[in-house]
């Protein structure tokens, strides 16, 4: 876990301030790593001496409220800003000059997908990365199809994206972002706009490819019930990390996420209640599990 | 207001036109547009009625959609009719000058109803290649083209935006000219501003997904060159000499 130079957090969190929530060895390499990196938009600083890691293979949720920094860190993930150092990415430094290295091992899905459209056809939006990679045809009418076939999208194809309704249309964004078979999938706040019973569909379908492809996920959210889906944690307060680690263990910092101005998932604060009277001695994601453990 | 203007947006429905080569499309277009600039006379005008007639036919799209592409613009067509008449003196050449402006209209709105802004992008950059040979960055330039033709709709959607907005808070635009202008006129810089923000995204989504002006890239869906293309262009060339040789001999 990192702290860094906030004086509110070390003040709050004296007792662990070196606490490290060991990831042992089920993820080796970092895919993402940021080292002392300071980054100030129009004289107003956003990152200051920034240190983050991300492994491969994790589903990582970064939280944080509005104005925490998670779309900077996102965009500078992403190149489209610089900060002072270097940010890794992949093993490959995110600069102009690897410009197209990066992009080729990252999906993107942002929060407003209808902003992000450039194609008039669902088939063109999903197709565009794939031309721009210069694929075959047919390679590009075959994954198309996949993918529409996947997330429930066959019947819309040659619609207009922008007719869609919200759902669908986090659908395409989201689809477009998977054509390319992305070693990163990068969402930021890109399952927002769904409602929670499809979000859940989603996410399951990102799981499966986080497990069978090793794909990295990494979605920023102010929604701590999305982070339930994911294994690992970042939660940023005003642009800094305040705690970083496995799901299981960053969740039972309630005093500090509460600083951050987040809320606990329902189940999880259902647990630690719980936990407090003797009722059970563990915490809980799956709402199923406490039921059925509490019901024996 | 400006509800439903379909200038610019693709209408995805099978039909010969739509299936044709999308530089066909383009040069017909642009001998049509040559046609219309030389015809003078009644009978040229009603050729080329007929032409697009056909070609509307042919789209298998609803009438309704032509019609409400044509009706959002009546202002439009009213101020080029007052003015040419005003301009030529003459009523009649007024009349002749909107109905090519309407044929003008209706011919782009075929090509963009019935070519996705991808194809319209390959089509240019054919019919456009020869500049290359003179320093002209093709690539670029049919770029900017298609986008200008895909903000459009954008545009539109923002200024509608804008304009709920007021009459939310109690502006009703259709009480009378002036406050129709004054709601215009508020609308104008925030709609630009809107759509600039919205420049700026899309530009950041084509960079993410791997676009780069220098960049060749592949197109899935380009359709081939048909014999009905061969038929269609044959037919606008064989328009445009009849036109070209009745001004010639007339």
């Amino acid at each position: 876990m990192f702290f860094n130079a906030n004086p509110f957090y070390q003040v709050v969190n004296k007792s662990f301030l070196y606490y490290n929530i060991n990831c042992g060895d089920r993820w080796m390499k970092n895919i993402i790593e940021i080292d002392g990196l300071d980054f100030k938009y129009k004289d107003i600083s956003v990152f200051n001496n920034l240190t983050l890691t991300i492994k491969e293979g994790s589903f990582t949720t970064v939280l944080g409220a509005n104005g925490s920094g998670k779309t900077t860190l996102i965009k500078l993930i992403l190149g489209l800003i610089y900060g002072n150092s270097v940010v890794m990415c992949n093993s490959i430094p995110v600069t102009k000059e690897n410009f197209k290295e990066i992009r080729k091992v990252i999906g993107f899905v942002g929060e407003n997908p209808e902003q992000n459209f450039v194609a008039e056809t669902v088939m063109d939006e999903i197709a565009f990365s794939l031309e721009n990679l210069q694929m075959s045809p047919q390679y590009i009418k075959e994954k198309v199809m996949t993918l529409a076939r996947q997330l429930h999208l066959e019947n819309d194809l040659e619609k207009e994206p922008h007719t869609l309704n919200v759902q669908k249309r986090q659908l395409v964004a989201l689809a477009s972002a998977l054509a390319v078979d992305p070693k990163i999938l990068i969402m930021d706040e890109g399952l927002n706009n769904l409602d929670s019973k499809f979000r859940e569909e989603v996410l399951n379908i990102i799981k499966k490819l986080n497990k069978e492809n090793n794909m990295t996920v990494i979605q920023t959210t102010d929604n701590l019930e999305n982070c339930l889906f994911g294994d690992s944690i970042i939660v940023l307060d005003e642009g800094h990390v305040v705690l970083s680690g496995l799901k299981e263990e960053v969740l039972e910092y309630e005093d500090i996420i509460d600083k951050a101005k987040l809320d606990l998932p329902f189940i999880v604060a259902l647990s630690n209640k719980l936990k407090f009277y003797n009722l059970i001695d563990k915490t809980y994601f799956d709402q199923e599990k406490l039921v059925d453990d509490l019901w024996k | 207001m400006l509800n439903n203007v379909s200038v610019g947006r693709y209408f995805p429905i099978k039909s010969n036109i739509h299936e044709m080569n999308p530089l066909s499309k383009i040069i017909c277009t642009t001998i049509f547009i040559i046609s219309i600039l030389i015809a003078q006379d009644f009978q040229a005008i009603c050729i080329l009625t007929l032409l697009v007639m056909v070609m509307i036919m042919n789209t298998n799209i609803p009438l309704t959609i032509y019609y409400q592409i044509i009706k959002n613009l009546k202002y439009f067509f009213l101020v080029v009719f007052l003015s040419s008449s005003i301009i030529t003196l003459s009523f009649s050449a007024g009349l002749t000058i909107l109905i090519d402006i309407v044929l003008i209209v209706l011919y782009l709105s075929i090509l963009t109803l019935t070519t996705p802004q991808t194809e319209i992008v390959y089509g240019l950059e054919k019919l456009l290649w020869p500049l290359s040979y003179l320093g002209v960055k093709v690539n670029t330039l049919a770029l900017n083209i298609s986008l200008a033709l895909r903000f459009i709709p954008t545009i539109i959607d923002e200024s509608n935006y804008i304009l709920k907005a007021e009459a939310s808070r109690g502006i009703d635009y259709r009480v009378g000219v002036k406050t129709w202008c004054i709601a215009v006129k508020d609308m104008i810089k925030p709609a630009i501003m809107l759509s600039l923000k919205h420049l700026n995204d899309l530009k950041n989504s084509m960079v993410i997904r791997l676009f780069s002006i220098e960049n060749k890239r592949t197109n899935f869906r380009i359709n081939k060159w048909q014999i009905f293309d061969s038929y269609l262009l044959v037919i606008h060339i064989a328009i445009v000499i009849v036109i070209i040789m009745r001004g010639v001999i007339l």
